[in-house]
């Protein structure tokens, strides 16, 4: 089962194969895990999140069209999941995205310069538009290819590409005012 | 360039450490299982559906209960009621609810609509059948269509209310049914609250002969508004959580 493909996996669960669920679980899990986890701070909340994101995909099975790339229609589901959390929060007035001062569940435990630093990013990362961040996340972070990206955010792959320029700019600006520095900026 | 970007994506990811592993996996696709396992029943069926079926369901059963109403129930005054205005007045609002329909059952995999098309969606629901009592008065040729705007406005217009109410209600159960989101946040209720309520302002309209314009801002203005604060009532206590 692991030598199938995304796509092949989904299509085995829309079929009615409810094995395939747990493999495209275990395939999408660290994905999902790193996507909400960041600027969350409770585990707790991430794991719903990501419960959420394998309930949308399991409500929307019979939209998935055979073609479709797996990666994005689930990454779209994700970022839609963590908005609407998101959403929840504030109304909740948690401030889901400021961080606390607590240790940082991402980070090297051992080696506090790391930790540091990891915070460090997140907090300048809470502090860029939403849109320039998640496009920051989904490619700089993840590795997400900028017309999958496009396609996530629903915007088009020109202005994915000058949120990613501003928002790394931005991003460099904000760490250098905490003292960390990183070099690059293309978008 | 691709360099460069690799380069800002090692030196990034290097900054943001070492990934957490989140909770227990085992413990965490229990839970989906769990969940999965429970999406049973008709409500399950139908939001299981693609959202084609889906929207296809909501168009017809808005269509189906305006036709029961013109069937059963049809306005006393349609052989003097100007065709034009009257195909105006219901074509509007049918716009309007397919519209606020595709924006209530847009699914997850697509990217979000910017936040004001439900606002606008939600608020053109609302004022769509003030905008009715507010237009010149039809006819006043039929002795029907002059009631309402006396002693008796409060009970005909309570009356008109409560049947644009009713005549929505099975469209506020579909939509219930029908969307894949929990019904806890304010945008899910008030789109599926619209659609309901127009579909009640479509039925109104084939069924009221009254044209006096105080019995359409009384009576039928707030059927929408009615609509959405019972959705809300009855999702949010239905709703496992509230936001």
């Amino acid at each position: 089962m692991s030598e199938r493909t995304d796509e092949e996996l989904m299509a085995a669960y829309v079929a009615g194969e409810t094995a395939a669920l747990r493999a495209l679980f275990d395939r999408y899990r660290p994905l999902l895990t790193r996507v909400m986890n960041r600027g969350m701070r409770n585990q707790a909340g991430c794991g719903d999140m990501v419960q959420q994101t394998f309930l949308q995909l399991h409500r929307a099975r019979n939209d998935f069209r055979q073609g479709a790339r797996l990666r994005p229609w689930l990454l779209t589901i994700a970022m839609n999941v963590k908005r609407q959390h998101l959403r929840k929060l504030k109304r909740r007035r948690e401030d889901a995205l400021e961080l606390d001062g607590r240790s940082d569940p991402v980070a090297d435990a051992h080696d506090p310069v790391k930790t540091q630093q990891a915070q460090k990013l997140r907090e300048a990362l809470t502090q860029l538009p939403d849109n320039q961040r998640e496009v920051i996340e989904l490619h700089w972070l993840e590795g997400v290819p900028f017309p999958e990206v496009a396609k996530i955010v629903g915007a088009s792959l020109s202005a994915v590409k000058v949120r990613a320029h501003r928002g790394y700019g931005r991003l460099r600006d904000i760490l250098s005012g905490m003292g960390v520095t990183i070099h690059g900026g293309s978008g | 360039m691709e360099n460069e970007t690799n380069s800002d994506r090692n030196e990034l990811a290097a900054l943001e450490g070492a990934a957490s592993n989140g909770p227990d996996p085992d413990a965490l696709f229990a839970a989906i299982a769990e969940q999965v396992e429970n999406e049973k029943g008709v409500r399950a069926w139908l939001r299981g559906q693609p959202t084609s079926l889906r929207l296809a369901v909501g168009a017809f059963a808005v269509a189906l209960v305006a036709l029961i109403v013109s069937l059963t129930t049809r306005r006393v005054d349609m052989g003097i009621y100007p065709g034009a205005r009257f195909a105006l007045e219901v074509g509007a609002i049918a716009i309007l609810n397919l519209s606020v329909l595709w924006v209530a059952l847009r699914p997850a995999h697509r990217p979000p609509l910017p936040g004001w098309v439900w606002l606008a969606a939600a608020a053109a629901c609302v004022l769509a059948p003030f905008a009715l009592g507010l237009a010149p008065q039809a006819h006043v040729g039929h002795a029907a269509s002059l009631a309402g705007a006396g002693d008796d406005l409060f009970s005909r217009a309570t009356a008109c209310f409560l049947f644009g109410l009713g005549a929505g209600a099975p469209i506020a159960l579909l939509m219930f049914s029908l969307d894949r989101e929990e019904h806890g946040a304010a945008r899910r209720i008030a789109l599926a609250a619209g659609v309901a309520g127009t579909a009640g302002v479509i039925a109104l309209s084939t069924h009221c002969p009254i044209t006096q314009p105080i019995h359409l801002l009384a009576g039928h203005g707030p059927v929408v508004v009615g609509m959405m604060a019972t959705y809300a009532a009855l999702a949010l206590s239905l709703s496992p959580e509230k936001d």
